[in-house]
C-alpha cells in the first residue's frame, strides 16, 4: 500500500515536472507576412500569453531571402519545426513529394481590396496599366485576375509587376510605380482614407476557401504531438480572444501597433471581418473540408494543378486538433 | 599581407558588394522584402583558419523573433530586416563547428547604415 502511495507521489511530482517543462516550438513566417494581418492570430496568442500559459518556449523564425513559396522548404531543411504558409503553397510542395501536412486554419476567405491611384475611376480605365499582383502562382492573383475579367479586362489587357506583400504593394502604389495593386488590411482601409480608389473586392468574385495554415512534416510531427497540441490550443485561445466583443479594442490596439496604422483604421478592419461575421477566422483553428478543396479547385483553374483533383485529406491530419479538443 | 588576411579582405569586399546591391532595390519589388526602413546586417562566417564557411547558418534574434540567413560559397551572408541593431543578437551554427567567436566591425551606435558583423566557427573535435 505504501508503496502504492509512494509510486502515486512520484508519478504526480514527475508528471507535474513534465507539464511545466516549456517545450521548444519554432514557427516559421514569411517576412512579408511578419508586420501583416495575416500574423494576427499569432501575435495575439503571443502577447497574451497563450503559448507561454500551454508551455511552449515559442520563437517566430523568419528565414531570409524569403518569400511565401519558401516555408515549406524551411520544415524540410530544419529551419523551424512548424510554418505559416498560405494553402497553394503547400499543395503544391505535396503534390513534389513534401511530406508536409496542415495541421490547422489560420486565415480563410481572405478580403484583398482592388486600390487603384485617385485618377482611375473604372477598371476600363486600367487598359494598358501597371498593376502590381502577388505571386502569380498564389490565390490572390487568381481572384483579382478573375475580377479583372469579370468586369472586362484580361490578359495582355495591362501589365503585371509582381510585388510580394500587401505593404510592398500599397508602397508601389503610393510611390506611383503602380497603377493598381490588390491590398489586404489595414493597409486598403488606410489607403481609402488617403482618397485612393477602390474598385472591387475579391471576395465578389472568390468562393470561400482556406487561405493559410500551419503546416508540419508528419515526420516530425509524429515525434513532437505534445509540442502540436499545446500550440493548438494557444492558437485556439487566440482565435476566441479576437473573436471576443469585449477585447475589440484590445485586438484594435494590437493590429494598430503590429501594422503601423491608427486604431480608428484598426477598428474598420475588425468591422470588416465581424460586422456582419465574414468567416475571414476560423472560430479554433478547425480546417474546413470544403473551404479546402475549393483552394485545390482553385488551383485547377488556373491551371496549376491538371488531373483529377486530390482529396484535400491527401494534404491535412486532424488528429492534432482531435487531440487538443478542437475537431 | 598573410593569404588568412587576403581572404578576410576580398570576402569583405564582396561581401560588402553584396550588400550595396541590397540597398539598390531595399523595399525591394518582387521580393520579399518590405518597405525600405530595413537595416542591412552581413558579414562572413570564417573558421578558425580564415577560411569562408559556405552552408553555416546565421541567426540573427530581435525580441523574440529570429530571423535565419544561409552563408553563401564565400562565406557571406546579408539580412535586410526591420530591427533596432543595437538591440539584435547575431549567431552563427554549422553541423560538426562551434561559435567560437564574434566580430562586430560597425560600431555599436553608428547612424543607420549597414551593419558588419563577422562570425568564427571551430570544428568540434
Amino acid at each position: 500500500m505504501r508503496r502504492a502511495v509512494l509510486t502515486l507521489l512520484l508519478a504526480a511530482v514527475f508528471g507535474a515536472q513534465a507539464q511545466a517543462e516549456p517545450l521548444k516550438l519554432r514557427y516559421g513566417q514569411s517576412y512579408s507576412t511578419l508586420r501583416s494581418i495575416f500574423a494576427l492570430p499569432i501575435v495575439v496568442a503571443q502577447s497574451q500569453g497563450f503559448f507561454r500559459r500551454e508551455g511552449l518556449d515559442f520563437e517566430v523564425v523568419v528565414p531570409l531571402p524569403g518569400g511565401s513559396d519558401k516555408m515549406i522548404d524551411a520544415l524540410h531543411d530544419g529551419t523551424v519545426d512548424i510554418t505559416h504558409v498560405a494553402t497553394p503553397f503547400l499543395i503544391r510542395k505535396v503534390l513534389s513529394g513534401s511530406d508536409a501536412v496542415a495541421i490547422a486554419a489560420e486565415f480563410n476567405n481572405p478580403i484583398y481590396s482592388l486600390i487603384a491611384k485617385p485618377g482611375i475611376k473604372s477598371f476600363a480605365d486600367l487598359k494598358g496599366k501597371r498593376l502590381g499582383f502577388a505571386d502569380q502562382g498564389g490565390s490572390i492573383s487568381a481572384s483579382i485576375r478573375k475580377l479583372l475579367a469579370r468586369h472586362g479586362l484580361n490578359d495582355g489587357d495591362y501589365n503585371i509587376k509582381v510585388v510580394e506583400g500587401t505593404p510592398a504593394r500599397a508602397n508601389c502604389l503610393k510611390q506611383g510605380d503602380c497603377d493598381a495593386v490588390p491590398l489586404g488590411q489595414p493597409q486598403d482601409v488606410a489607403a481609402l482614407a488617403e482618397g485612393f480608389t477602390l474598385l472591387g473586392l475579391s471576395t465578389e468574385v472568390s468562393p470561400q476557401f482556406i487561405y493559410t495554415v500551419t503546416a508540419v512534416r508528419r515526420s516530425w510531427a509524429q515525434d513532437n504531438a505534445e509540442a502540436l497540441r499545446r500550440y493548438l490550443r494557444g492558437l485556439r485561445s487566440a482565435f476566441e480572444f479576437i473573436r471576443d466583443p469585449a477585447k475589440r479594442n484590445e485586438v484594435a490596439a494590437i493590429i494598430a501597433e503590429t501594422n503601423g496604422v491608427s486604431p480608428a483604421i484598426a477598428a474598420k478592419v475588425l468591422a470588416l471581418y465581424f460586422t456582419p461575421e465574414r468567416n475571414v477566422l476560423p472560430r479554433a483553428g478547425e480546417i474546413d473540408r470544403t473551404g479546402f478543396a475549393q483552394a485545390i479547385a482553385m488551383m485547377a483553374e488556373a491551371g496549376q494543378i491538371s488531373g483529377p483533383l486530390p482529396s484535400p485529406e491527401q494534404f491535412v491530419d486532424r488528429q492534432y486538433l482531435r487531440a487538443a479538443g478542437i475537431e | 599581407m598573410t593569404p588568412r588576411r587576403i581572404t578576410i579582405a576580398v570576402v569583405a569586399v564582396l561581401a560588402a558588394a553584396n550588400a550595396a546591391q541590397i540597398t539598390a532595390f531595399a523595399g525591394g519589388l518582387g521580393d520579399d522584402h518590405g518597405d525600405g526602413t530595413e537595416t542591412i546586417f552581413f558579414g562572413v562566417v570564417l573558421d578558425t583558419r580564415g577560411a569562408p564557411i559556405a552552408g553555416a547558418h546565421i541567426g540573427l534574434k530581435f525580441n523574440n523573433m529570429s530571423f535565419v540567413a544561409t552563408t553563401d560559397a564565400i562565406g557571406g551572408y546579408r539580412m535586410a530586416v526591420t530591427t533596432d541593431p543595437d538591440q539584435s543578437e547575431i549567431s552563427c551554427r554549422k553541423d560538426g563547428y562551434k561559435q567560437t567567436g564574434i566580430n562586430r566591425r560597425t560600431p555599436p551606435g553608428t547612424e543607420k547604415g549597414p551593419v558588419e558583423i563577422d562570425c568564427t566557427l571551430q570544428r568540434s573535435p
